[in-house]
């Protein structure tokens, strides 16, 4: 029975930057993405795979997860990790998916260089999401 | 006292297209969630469909956060296959928020009628037995009934009340 909590990536400026990305996007799709990180939070973690609403990635983004929001044919997703400490999910970085392809496709790389970064630092490079 | 994430909602319900949006996108997956679960205690999507004579892509849909296109009608023929109740209402936007924040395992994955009437006998039996082992043989033991409404709101007074008599009792001592 555990619950998980999700965070953010704060870049070296301290700027929350999966909120910007996130305040860049369509009412519809930001609001998207808030009900489903609203509801993860409160679901058993083991339940989250089965949910819809999340992918464990595999192969060159093993290691990574992604919040899923399909919006008029784009799939938008957020990148995360487990972690830094257990019952936290950090999201990483925003990305679209077309046609199996990541857009952008280094957004990989970003994901794992960030992560690396919190894990360096864990206080100052990640905060609670905000769900404004 | 009120939590970030409770004020951060709040906060964003400024934009009105914001909030209907918000207010869409929280029916949409907590609908998704709840068929999921309750489905996946009758069987698998295919044995759903069979009981609804649909397909079990619709099924799949159905449970998909994304589809958001579900129909009253749908919702009350699951109700009834699932034993449950429906209830579609409106509300204003704090209560969304409230709503939003209170998504315990019973409001994702409701139990059917019979599921809930099992739970309260085995609260009656349970209660039943340690009102039973206690010394205090003036003890109040509530009837069936009385029980059956205190548990069904899931929380049961363990320590006994006092009875009528017992005040009398008292009154005649003091």
């Amino acid at each position: 029975m555990s619950r998980c909590k999700f965070y953010d990536y704060v870049d070296t400026n301290g700027i929350n930057i999966i909120k910007a990305e996130l305040d860049g996007l369509g009412t519809k799709v930001k609001a998207r993405i808030t009900a489903k990180l609203n509801a993860l939070e409160q679901m058993e973690q083991a339940d989250w795979r089965s949910s819809r609403m999340i992918e464990v990635l595999k192969a060159d983004k093993d290691g990574l997860l992604a919040v899923i929001a399909e919006f008029q044919g784009v799939q938008h997703r957020l990148l995360g990790y487990y972690g830094p400490y257990r019952g936290e999910c950090t999201l990483l970085a925003y990305c679209k998916e077309r046609d199996d392809k990541y857009i952008p496709l280094s957004i990989g790389n970003t994901a794992f260089n960030r992560m690396a970064e919190i894990q360096a630092n864990p206080p100052d490079r990640r905060i609670r999401h905000d769900f404004r | 006292m009120i939590s970030d994430k409770e004020k951060q909602l709040r906060d964003s319900l400024t934009n009105k297209e914001y909030r209907e949006a918000l207010a869409i996108e929280h029916v949409n997956t907590t609908l998704a969630v709840q068929i999921r679960k309750m489905r996946e205690r009758v069987g698998s999507q295919t044995d759903l469909a069979s009981l609804l004579g649909k397909h079990q892509e619709t099924i799949s849909q159905w449970e998909n956060p994304d589809y958001g296109r579900h129909t009253i009608t749908t919702l009350k023929k699951l109700a009834s296959t699932f034993d449950v109740a429906l209830l579609v209402k409106f509300i204003p936007f704090s209560e969304l928020v409230r709503d939003m924040l209170s998504l315990s395992e019973v409001r994702l994955s409701p139990p059917s009628f019979s599921e809930e009437q099992n739970h309260v006998q085995a609260l009656i039996s349970e209660v039943s037995g340690l009102v039973a082992n206690t010394e205090d043989v003036d003890v109040y033991l509530p009837k069936p009934i009385d029980m059956l409404i205190t548990a069904s709101t899931a929380v049961y007074p363990i320590s006994p009340k006092k009875t009528e008599r017992q005040t009398e009792r008292e009154l005649v001592n003091a």
